[in-house]
């Protein structure tokens, strides 16, 4: 049940009346009513997963409130590494077991050992590296005495398994109990800009992202008979995919709390506006860079103080390798996060990781020329790492690559038919538009300066047209599989 | 929460109201037009083709029998319901939609090459908007959603069936305002000549292809066939021809003739082979292992037609 489909649309009007209008006045009701929705949601697209939601929901409330109540300080610290020892469990057993197994058994069987190792063909929850990142920096966060653990088990399964984000993030903090603990009110604007950034994920998911996949998918599945020049267009509409998909699912996602009257936090903050690429994931993935930035890269800096700048480097490149690994069990993702990880070496060596960049404009609003070149290489370093992260394989990376540097990179690129690449391009065009008049705001339809009600009107016709005249019709996110 | 409501609530009356009438111009304009996956059922619905002659089976069939040739040698009014890539359970909705609209035919072809005839539809995905302009015809809908093809959605939701199909959305636009210049998918009577070029990639494949033979399917051939004997149509299976090598390349060919041999049996009705004949040794009647391109078709059906016609003028002897 994806957002973008009938079943979801059914499903969300149904919890929406009885949670606004039975349930108005009964914040505990509300919570067992989200959770139950919740649980309904994550078992209807994986029942068979849901036990397991709710084992690991249980022990770690109850690890919470052990932590809290331990009487010594060592009690809580082993706590808290149970805790997370269960947790990155969970994730190495469902996601990781497999791939470790296979990479050893080839490590092995190329030093000339015989093995005969097999793997479990572990089938992987549904949202497991979302909410097993919840369920971690839960028992952190209190063991930090940065939050209480609440004594109330439905607010914690509420904040665990919140349907919105469940399967694909944003990964709230454990702030978010708080929000459900508080009585809840109508907020007519909230609504109205939930819808509004639901109109946009839509717009993003099924015109812009669906759109690039029919070509990415047909140029990365031939990569081999396809001149430089179209695999070098594949890779770049694959950068606008990645991003039109995951965060289409997260304004969808962010649009739905704010109908339920509910703060998720922000994912993506217009990350082809960074001017470099430390800037860049401050804002791609912002709910993932900021966890990992949080819980590995800050302690790992402390760690390696000693070691001044050789010491960040090598926090933040094994924090980029946890980036690049936390997307699945595969090389090519060690590979795309050691090569963002080196990415930042160099700005590191001269200052520039910690300085906030502020883009410069000119007259007529449109970046100057410095800033906009910084943009578009910036643009080529991740569409690069894009490469390397969608390739099946390290093997299959280096062809690709190899491929663009053939000398039909100067021919004119396969487009498949015109009624395909117009609207293409026009969308794409679209977005960058829309999202550059909107940078300073909190997503991409945020009208609220607009005053005309002709004008926003006409902007949902735009909208709902292009959705339905250019819309795909793919039902799922990439970001699932994660 | 009430203004919040009826706001919402007035915007989504608008777009259903719009997305009712938008769906009726594209399904309007789509029965108006001759694009190929819409001619046949077009022609269909408009009723009064009244063939004597009717072929049956997949896009062998669209592609193979040439009504223009049918018509002008064996003088009479011919159609051909060839449905690409669909089985045999569609050949009957086919073939059912045609019975309520138009008259009974005289002879029917039943084309039985390939896995088609002996298998329910593999792909019941392929080319399913062909059915939306139709959703209000019950008695369709009801035996296509019994052959698994359209969801609830694609049934009943104006307009969301043909979310993000383009060319369709497009086309039944166009094709209501009248601008249809553009819509002529070369049918005629159901068939089309196809002058693509020659394309033996099935032929390069080292493995064998196993043709699946499925007990549905051989019952619904079964109660097909008898269903057009109790009619009183004369039918006939055709093998149609396909370029030799392809043969070799199935390895249950002799279980699918053993199928249709008993039920040939079983109702007398006669097989016309081509398998071995001499357009099936030329890859110059092909444009693939599979299907006869146009001088193939005009080729099998003069062939089809003199066979057809020895066979009635040898009954009507044998009736003097």
């Amino acid at each position: 049940m994806v957002f973008n489909s009938i079943s979801f649309l059914l499903f969300f009007t149904v919890v929406f009346f009885i949670y606004w209008i039975p349930l108005k006045k009964h914040t505990k009701a509300q919570n067992v009513f989200l959770l139950a929705a919740s649980y309904f949601f994550y078992g209807y697209a994986d029942w068979k997963m849901l036990p397991l939601l709710i084992i690991a929901t249980l022990v770690f409330f109850y690890l919470g409130i052990g932590i809290k109540r331990s009487k010594s300080e060592k009690t809580a610290s082993w706590l808290t590494v149970l805790g997370v020892v269960l947790g990155v469990g969970l994730l190495l057993y469902f996601k990781y077991l497999d791939f470790f197994i296979l990479s050893f058994a080839h490590l092995f069987e190329s030093m000339g050992f015989q093995t005969n190792w097999h793997t479990f063909n572990i089938i992987m929850p549904l949202g497991v590296s979302f909410f097993t990142f919840k369920l971690i920096s839960y028992v952190i966060e209190i063991h930090r005495e940065e939050i209480d653990p609440t004594n109330n088990v439905v607010d914690f399964a509420t904040y665990i398994a919140f349907f919105p984000c469940i399967l694909s993030g944003p990964i709230d903090r454990p702030g978010f109990i708080s929000q459900l603990q508080q009585k809840r009110e109508f907020d007519y604007n909230q609504a109205v800009d939930g819808l509004r950034q639901i109109l946009w994920g839509l717009f993003m998911k099924l015109v812009v992202a669906d759109n690039c996949a029919k070509y990415v998918d047909q140029v990365f599945s031939s990569y081999m008979s396809q001149s430089g020049s179209t695999l070098l267009w594949a890779a770049i509409l694959c950068s606008f995919q990645m991003y039109a998909d995951f965060s289409g699912y997260s304004d969808m996602a962010i649009g739905v709390g704010k109908l339920l009257g509910l703060r998720i936090t922000r994912n993506f903050k217009f990350p082809f506006f960074a001017l470099n690429m430390a800037e860049f994931w401050r804002r791609w993935h912002i709910s993932l860079t900021t966890w990992l930035t949080d819980y590995v890269f800050t302690p790992l800096n402390f760690r390696f103080r000693h070691w001044r700048k050789t010491g960040m480097i090598l926090a933040i490149v094994i924090n980029m390798v946890l980036v690049g690994l936390w997307h699945g069990a595969n090389w090519t993702y060690v590979l795309f996060g050691l090569y963002h990880g080196l990415l930042f070496v160099p700005l590191i060596l001269s200052g520039a990781f910690l300085k906030k960049n502020q883009l410069r404009t000119n007259s007529i609003g449109l970046p100057v020329l410095k800033d906009f070149l910084r943009m578009l290489l910036t643009f080529a370093l991740v569409t690069f790492g894009v490469i390397i992260f969608r390739a099946a394989s390290i093997g299959q990376a280096w062809e690709y690559v190899r491929g663009i540097g053939d000398r039909s990179l100067f021919s004119i690129p396969w487009l498949k038919d015109r009624h395909f690449y117009i609207p293409l391009v026009l969308s794409i065009l679209a977005f960058l538009i829309v999202e550059w008049i909107q940078k300073d705001k909190e997503h991409a339809l945020d009208l609220r300066g607009i005053k005309s009600p002709v004008l926003k009107n006409l902007i949902y016709v735009v909208l709902i047209v292009a959705l339905f005249w250019f819309g795909g019709h793919a039902e799922t996110f990439i970001y699932f599989q994660f | 929460m009430k203004k919040f409501v009826c706001q919402f609530g007035v915007r989504v009356i608008i777009v259903i109201v719009i997305a009712i009438a938008v769906d009726y111009v594209i399904s309007a304009g789509l029965r108006k037009t001759d694009i190929r996956k819409y001619s046949t059922w077009n022609d269909i619905y408009k009723g009064g083709l009244d063939a004597d002659l009717l072929v049956i089976g997949a896009s062998n069939a669209w592609s193979g029998f040439n009504t223009y040739i049918m018509d002008s040698a064996l003088h009479l009014n011919s159609y051909n319901l060839g449905f690409d890539g669909h089985n045999i359970d569609y050949y009957i909705v086919r073939y059912n939609t045609y019975r309520r609209f138009n008259a009974k035919p005289k002879v029917v072809l039943i084309n039985t090459l390939f896995s088609g005839t002996l298998d329910v539809s593999a792909h019941p995905q392929y080319e399913r908007e062909q059915f939306f302009p139709f959703v209000n015809d019950k008695e369709l809908m009801s035996q296509v959603a019994e052959a698994k093809n359209l969801g609830w959605k694609e049934r009943y939701l104006p307009l969301v069936r043909y979310f993000g199909y383009r060319e369709e959305i497009e086309n039944g636009v166009l094709a209501f305002f009248g601008k249809k210049d553009f819509l002529d998918g070369g049918m005629h009577k159901g068939f089309r000549g196809n002058d693509y070029a020659w394309d033996e990639e099935t032929l390069s494949k080292d493995t064998l292809i196993s043709i699946s033979i499925n007990t549905e399917a051989v019952l619904q051939l079964n109660s097909f066939s008898k269903q057009l004997i109790d009619d009183g149509i004369q039918v006939f299976f055709v093998k149609s021809p396909i370029y030799y090598p392809l043969r070799s390349k199935f390895e249950n060919i002799e279980q699918t003739d053993s199928v249709f041999n008993a039920i040939a049996n079983k109702y007398d009705i006669t097989i016309l082979d081509y398998y071995f004949s001499r357009i099936s040794m030329d890859s110059a009647y092909f444009y693939n292992p599979g299907h006869l391109n146009i001088r193939g078709s005009e080729e099998f059906t003069l062939e089809l037609c003199h066979d057809l016609d020895s066979i009635w003028n040898h009954l009507r002897l044998l009736a003097q």
